[in-house]
């Protein structure tokens, strides 16, 4: 396509490449072809010079040489190419590998057993159990999170006394590592002297101790209470962030088209918040499923496996009870679980990320 | 016992000149790892510093490295992760039900195969303890079990002599309630050592099993922890706890009494007016003999090469003489197990340590019939025990659905 243009009419992406090819490159990468590039036969932003040259190792193989670009491409990805399979692809691969084999405690290698270990995880009650608690977890943290979080953003997204001081205080739940924040809200439900209850009890709501860990609900509620609490300043600093980037003018326009606050904030702040929200979403989606210390603390996955979720199954089952292949298959099915969600996420959310 | 080491001596001194040939340097180094750490474990890091400092002294060719581990989940899982890439520590110590385990994985060197052992001079449970599938694989050194723990001044206040049956417990629980303190405490929660092994003497004193869950004799331990919670006598969080709570609230007076060990004799004695004693737990008929859990720590030898490994066990038999045992007994708060170091080391211990030591003569070896099984078992049974003191199902119906599980765990599944 580009081959006619003389070489100072380079589409302004190859031009700027070819600045940086100065520096020692000397191909396009693949972000900066232009559009309909067919991989052959691309111009040479910098034609005979390059012919000049006195500087081509002589040591360059032949198959470099004719496959320079592709080498080059090849160098450009290969950094992140090696990150990804040492710290992402090896793991995720080693952790199938042990899901299909008799693992025990000491979790070298054992005999291959095909699907067995899904197979017993699946039919297997708490299982069941797990993942049923793992979503209930997910969807009403998520939904918590987001919305007080955008409430403590949008609060705060207007200038008041105090307003930066208490801005940078919301975050501190986030910064407290889980250990401390886990037992600190242990010590608070406590049926004993606990102060949620001790609150409760004078303000005449319970007569008697409430004792948070003696059933699967009341401690969900609390573990989920808890990362709801770990989750909004997250959200609220993230959302704010957002909100600081909608430009004043176009609340005050459609407040000069006669909007109220609420439709102000429905039809000019929400959509404009989308790209951000989306975001915040994600990455919340991320921290609650692999929600592991908090839950530890808090319940141990009891009362009878009542607050048992897929994390700290999987642990329970490699760990605890030393099945460690059975742990890995776990292990594969909360990840499992997690591309479906993400699968679903990104379908539902793509034509809007487009529109933004 | 001297004979024994003095054996042990020769082979070591036979086997270090054939190290002696390839080893550079002439000096064996043996790498230790136990959870005795300097910050978290009171007396027992400090003897043991002094006892291998004796030991080198008295064994010029061998010097130990220290690569202690605290007591935390981390401990199992450093261990797996080092037996599975082949270095493990010359000498490890293990909590005793963890033995079959890594001993089935072949890691552990059979100490026979080392020479004489030091196994007979040990007590009778000591002696089943310390082997899996008829080897001997380690030095179960020192043991301990629980019991049941009272405030003096709470039970006379409220006029209660110290209970012996179930049905005292339970009364007595129920009145030594009210807002201040609850009646008992004790650890609920589901996790290793923790509600299992402090059900073990009640469900086993009484003729119940860990395998056989749907007897009346089993049944009945788990209605009694059950009408314990029901009664209010027991702070329900029970469930969330492990050893450490329960002698926290008996020591804050929250509690007043407590079923635990004999390793918080230290903590409670340096709790200003607390004045406590400790009987043995409470039967169901007059005339039970209180089955007591075998706790205590083993001492292994993981296979490395013949070298180490004699030197390993060197220091092991050092640590088997009965003057040794005796003190380890003292700087752990536990009870030795070599028979000769126990009139050495009752010279000195607590009256206190009776009750432990008369439910020990009955004491129950947890992996005694269920080897590597244990963990899992321990696991489904804990769950039923927790499911059963919450109400969520009758005792009955709890230990069925345990039973089917277990009965799944032994087929092999």
């Amino acid at each position: 396509m580009s081959t006619q243009l003389p070489s100072d009419e380079q589409p302004p992406a190859q031009a700027m490449w070819s600045v940086r090819a100065e520096v020692g490159a000397d191909e396009v990468p693949t972000s900066a072809r232009p559009a309909g590039y067919d991989g052959r036969g691309l111009p040479r932003s910098d034609g005979a010079t390059r012919r000049a040259r006195p500087i081509r190792p002589a040591t360059t193989l032949h198959w470099l040489r004719s496959h320079r670009q592709h080498a080059v491409l090849l160098a450009f990805v290969l950094p992140a190419l090696v990150y990804i399979i040492i710290f992402f692809a090896y793991p995720l691969v080693y952790g199938f590998k042990m899901s299909v084999e008799k693992l025990g405690f000491i979790a070298g290698s054992g005999p291959f057993v095909g699907l067995h270990n899904y197979k017993v995880e699946i039919s297997d009650p708490v299982t069941r159990t797990a993942l049923m608690n793992t979503a209930i977890f997910l969807v009403v943290s998520i939904i918590f999170q987001f919305s007080i979080g955008l409430a403590v953003a949008s609060y705060f997204n207007r200038r008041f006394f105090l307003s930066r001081f208490l801005r940078s205080l919301i975050i501190v739940p986030w910064l407290f590592p889980p250990i401390a924040s886990a037992t600190i809200f242990s010590i608070m439900f406590a049926g004993q002297g606990g102060i949620i209850d001790e609150m409760l009890r004078s303000l005449h709501l319970i007569s008697s101790p409430i004792f948070w860990f003696d059933s699967s609900f009341k401690a969900m509620f609390v573990i989920i209470l808890v990362n709801i609490w770990i989750g909004i300043p997250f959200n609220a600093v993230l959302l704010y962030s957002g909100l600081q980037d909608i430009p004043d003018d176009l609340r005050e326009a459609a407040a000069l088209d006669g909007a109220g606050p609420w439709k102000r904030f429905r039809y000019v702040t929400l959509p404009l918040l989308r790209p951000v929200a989306l975001i915040v979403i994600m990455l919340g989606i991320i921290y609650t499923v692999k929600t592991f210390d908090t839950v530890v603390l808090l319940t141990n996955g009891g009362p009878d496996n009542g607050s048992q979720l897929m994390s700290t199954w999987a642990y329970q089952l490699a760990f605890t009870n030393f099945q460690t292949g059975q742990g890995a298959a776990v292990g594969d099915m909360l990840f499992i679980f997690c591309m479906i969600v993400a699968f679903f996420y990104i379908r539902a959310t793509r034509r809007e990320v487009v529109m933004a | 016992m001297r004979a024994l080491v003095a054996t042990g001596s020769i082979a070591t001194v036979l086997s270090m000149s054939a190290a002696h040939a390839s080893a550079a340097g002439g000096k064996i180094t043996l790498t230790e790892t136990s959870y005795y750490t300097s910050s978290s474990s009171g007396p027992i890091y400090g003897y043991l510093t002094t006892l291998f400092n004796n030991f080198e002294k008295s064994h010029p060719g061998i010097v130990i490295k220290r690569e202690d581990i605290p007591n935390s989940p981390q401990y199992l899982t450093t261990v797996a992760a080092e037996a599975s890439a082949g270095s493990l520590p010359s000498v490890l110590m293990l909590d005793n039900p963890m033995v079959p385990t890594l001993a089935s994985y072949d890691v552990l060197t059979p100490l026979s195969t080392l020479g004489p052992t030091a196994i007979p001079t040990l007590g009778a449970a000591q002696q089943a303890e310390a082997k899996f599938n008829g080897t001997i694989y380690g030095y179960p050194l020192y043991t301990n079990t629980i019991a049941l723990f009272y405030n003096k001044a709470m039970l006379s206040a409220a006029n209660i002599q110290p209970p012996t049956t179930w049905a005292q417990l339970l009364t007595d629980a129920k009145a030594l309630t009210n807002s201040q303190h609850y009646g008992i405490a004790f650890s609920g929660e589901n996790c290793s050592g923790c509600n299992v092994w402090t059900f073990i003497p009640f469900l086993l004193t009484n003729g119940g099993s860990l395998t056989r869950l749907t007897t009346p004799q089993s049944v009945q331990a788990l209605t009694l922890w059950a009408d314990l919670a029901k009664e209010g006598a027991i702070d329900k969080d029970f469930t969330t706890w492990n050893q450490g709570q329960p002698e926290a609230a008996f020591a804050a007076d929250k509690a007043a009494m407590m079923i635990n060990g004999p390793w918080f004799f230290g903590t409670l004695n340096s709790v200003k007016g607390l004045n406590w004693g400790v009987v043995q737990i409470p039967v169901n008929t007059p005339g039970q003999n209180v089955v007591g859990p075998v706790g205590g720590e083993v001492w292994t030898i993981p296979k490395s090469n013949p070298a180490t490994e004699k030197a390993a066990f060197e220091l092991l038999n050092y640590m088997a003489q009965p003057s040794v045992d005796a003190a380890l007994g003292t700087s752990t708060g536990d009870i030795p197990t070599v028979k000769a170091a126990n009139p050495l080391w009752s010279k000195t211990a607590s009256p206190l340590y009776q009750p432990f030591e008369a439910e020990l003569a009955h004491g129950f070896v947890r992996t005694s019939t269920l080897g590597v099984l244990y963990p899992r078992v321990e696991s489904a049974v804990g769950n039923a025990i927790v499911s059963a003191v919450i109400g969520k199902q009758t005792p009955a119906a709890a230990f069925a659905t345990a039973q089917a599980n277990v009965n799944s765990i032994l087929e092999g599944n």
